[in-house]
Formats: structure tokens, sequence, C-alpha cells
């Protein structure tokens, strides 16, 4: 797909805006460059108009044919992109990346999440292991939503249990829908779709499919998602050692120094199950994760 | 000869038994396989190569010995590569 020509509108001319914090607002400058894509990865992120002066935490500014998305948050490099739903995506990491930066309780995962029982489940693996299809399926079969590609955990140090904070995220599928997909899910999909290019659709979720920006679950879970192109659903205990090394290898986490990573994975990952999922039918996936965690599993 | 000890600013934390380790100057942390974690474990104290050796080989009796001695300098020379374990003064003659 070719990629959509910039907006003309000058930046200069946009107001700064501020976003929503866990201690204080991120401010921004320049987010008119962004057009409406942003809306396609970010569904309810509150902001609001900020006066024109003092320093941002994100610029976002025309580099001759190019947007240039420039985040303050520790170890970030300017990023250059020729389309504007590639820049808002970017835009979308780097304002997670300045809200987790302002709490170091905070990390992001690449994760899928929603929320089943009251109690939030993630799902992490690479890129197309199936987070997406897995949170959208969920989503369908009642359970909120929370993310399906960038997750934010809170991992108090001072004690508490590890849960996830919803950032108001959109969500994403690829295209053609993976086979099978019953007609069921096809409509949800078309039903929720805001934007549809030739291999994704982007979604949004009526307020009372999705957790709201600022909402909160305890995690209860994490799968370790293992999608295969054939073979049967298996749900299996996994060793905790491998969610830590799954967390350390994807953990986005910037603002925190080795020891306070090291320190807030072992807090997470003995605080949390973690569970193996193999599948290749993620509606059978999505149907197997509901049914554990629907309700808290039996004291042995 | 030659001692090696762990480097004692390092961190540890085990989960489930398996070991990580934060090295004090960098920003990695390590996860150690099988054989770098039983070589942390052993190096609590100041040991030389041939010790290290020994108990692995002690361990592993239907493994090749070269194998295991190839093994063995190769997890250490990574271990001290990384500033994980440090040679230490050798013994004064007695």
């Amino acid at each position: 797909m070719p990629p959509s020509p910039l907006p003309a509108r000058r930046a200069n001319a946009a107001p700064r805006r501020l976003f929503a914090g866990p201690r204080r607002p991120i401010r921004v400058a320049g987010i008119a460059w962004l057009d409406d894509a942003l809306s396609r990865y970010i569904a309810d992120w509150p902001s609001e108009a900020a006066p024109p002066n003092g320093a941002c935490d994100i610029d976002i500014s025309r580099m001759g044919g190019s947007l240039r998305i420039r985040a303050r948050t520790p170890g970030a490099v300017p990023l250059d992109f020729d389309d504007p739903a590639d820049a808002a995506n970017a835009f979308a990491g780097a304002l997670i990346g300045a809200y987790i930066a302002q709490d170091p309780d905070l990390i992001s995962l690449h994760a899928g999440c929603a929320v089943i029982g009251g109690r939030a489940v993630a799902v992490m693996g690479p890129s197309g292991a199936g987070k997406s299809s897995l949170a959208a399926r969920l989503a369908g079969a009642g359970h909120r939503f929370v993310c399906d590609d960038r997750l934010v955990l809170r991992v108090p140090a001072g004690g508490g249990a590890p849960h996830i904070v919803a950032l108001g995220l959109a969500a994403k599928l690829r295209l053609p829908l993976p086979a099978p997909s019953d007609a069921g899910f096809a409509a949800f999909v078309a039903r929720h779709a805001l934007w549809t290019g030739d291999d994704l659709v982007h979604l949004r979720f009526d307020p009372s499919e999705r957790l709201p920006f600022g909402g909160t679950a305890p995690l209860a879970a994490v799968a370790l998602a293992d999608r295969r192109a054939a073979g049967p659903t298996r749900l299996e205990p996994a060793p905790r050692a491998d969610l830590a090394r799954a967390v350390l290898a994807d953990a986005v986490a910037p603002h925190l120094p080795a020891p306070a990573l090291m320190a807030l994975t072992a807090r997470l990952s003995s605080a949390v199950e973690a569970v193996a999922l193999t599948f290749a039918d993620s509606a059978q996936a999505a149907a197997v994760l509901a049914t554990r965690f629907a309700a808290p599993a039996a004291p042995k | 000869m030659t001692r090696y000890q762990r480097n004692s600013a390092v961190t540890e934390t085990e989960i489930e038994g398996e070991t990580f380790l934060v090295e004090p100057e960098g920003e990695e942390i390590f996860y150690l396989d099988k054989v770098s974690s039983g070589l942390w474990k052993l190096l609590a104290e100041p040991r030389n190569i041939y010790e290290l050796q020994a108990v692995f080989g002690a361990a592993f009796p239907d493994i090749d010995p070269d194998q295991i001695a190839a093994d063995v300098a190769a997890a250490l020379a990574d271990l001290v590569a990384r500033d994980l374990a440090v040679i230490v003064d050798p013994l004064p003659p007695e």
C-alpha cells in the first residue's frame, strides 16, 4: 500500500497538547502533523490544549519529506517516517514510553491483554504469535479489551499485586482474517472496523467492550504464545524462569537501570502465573483462555 | 595457578532454580545456562580451571572429558569477559 501523503498543515499553527500521565501530563508539540491517523492507534487517551511555552516530552515535526518523532525519554532517538500512519504508530509508542518513564513501578511489554473474570490475562509472543487475534477474539466473547500489542504493567516495589494499566489503545488485525474464521467473528470485526487497508484493519471497540484509559485489573497470568500452522490448542503451566526470560527479552523500560528491571521482573514472575499456550486456531485458544481464567483455579 | 572467583559486585537473582546476574558497570542482565550456572555456584570460592573441570567431570562421567574441559574453559572465559567472574591472586607458595 503506498504511503499516505503528508498533511499540508503547519505544525507551528497547531496548539500543543497535554496527554494524561501517571504523575504529570505529557506535553506534546506538533500533534496536528499526525492528522487523523492517530485515532487508529489511540482510542481514548485524554488530552487537552496546552500553553505554547515550555519544553515538550515529545516533539513531532516535519523534516523535508518526512515526519520526525523526537521523544525526550531515556534512550530515545529521533525517528523519521514518510507515512503519517507509521508516524502515528511510533508516536503511540513514544507516548507510552513517556508514560512509563514517570513511574519506576511501570514497564511496557509487547503483549495482548483482556480482562477475564475481573482479572487480566496477557499474551506475550513475537510478531505473528496471535496477540491481536486472541485479544480481539476475547473482546468478541465479552472479555474487556485492554491492548493487542503494547501492555503497561505496574509492579509495585512496595508490595501489592502486579496489575495492568489500560491506556485506551485501539486494536488492529491482519487481513485476511486467519482461517478458520467464523461468520460471527467476521461480523464482529466488520462492526468495529475504524479503518481498513489492504492487509490491516484497525478496530475501535465500544466503551463497554474495552477497559477505559486508566482502568486497572490485577494481572492473573501471562501466556507465552507459540502459534503453529496446525495442531490442537494446549495450555500448560510454564516455568516462572521462562516468564522472567521473556519479560527481560521484551520489556520496554529504558527508564529503569538493569538492577531495577531485574528486581521488577523477579517480583512479577513470583506473583503471576505463567502458562504456555500452543495453538493454531485463535478462536479455540481464546475459548481455552476464557474457560481457564473465568474463575480462579481451584486450590489443590 | 590462576584462580577465579565471582565478581562480588554482581547481583544474583534466582527464579525457580535458574540464575540471572546483573553486572555492576553495565546495563545488561545475564541468564546463565546449565554449565555457566554450575560454574557460578562453584566460583563462590576461588578455584582454578582444573578444579572446575574435575567437578564437572565427576558430575558427568558419561561425557568425553575433553569436551567437558573445552566447555568449562569456554564458559569460564565468557564469565570473565563479561566481568561476572574475576581472576584472583594465586595462592602464596607454602
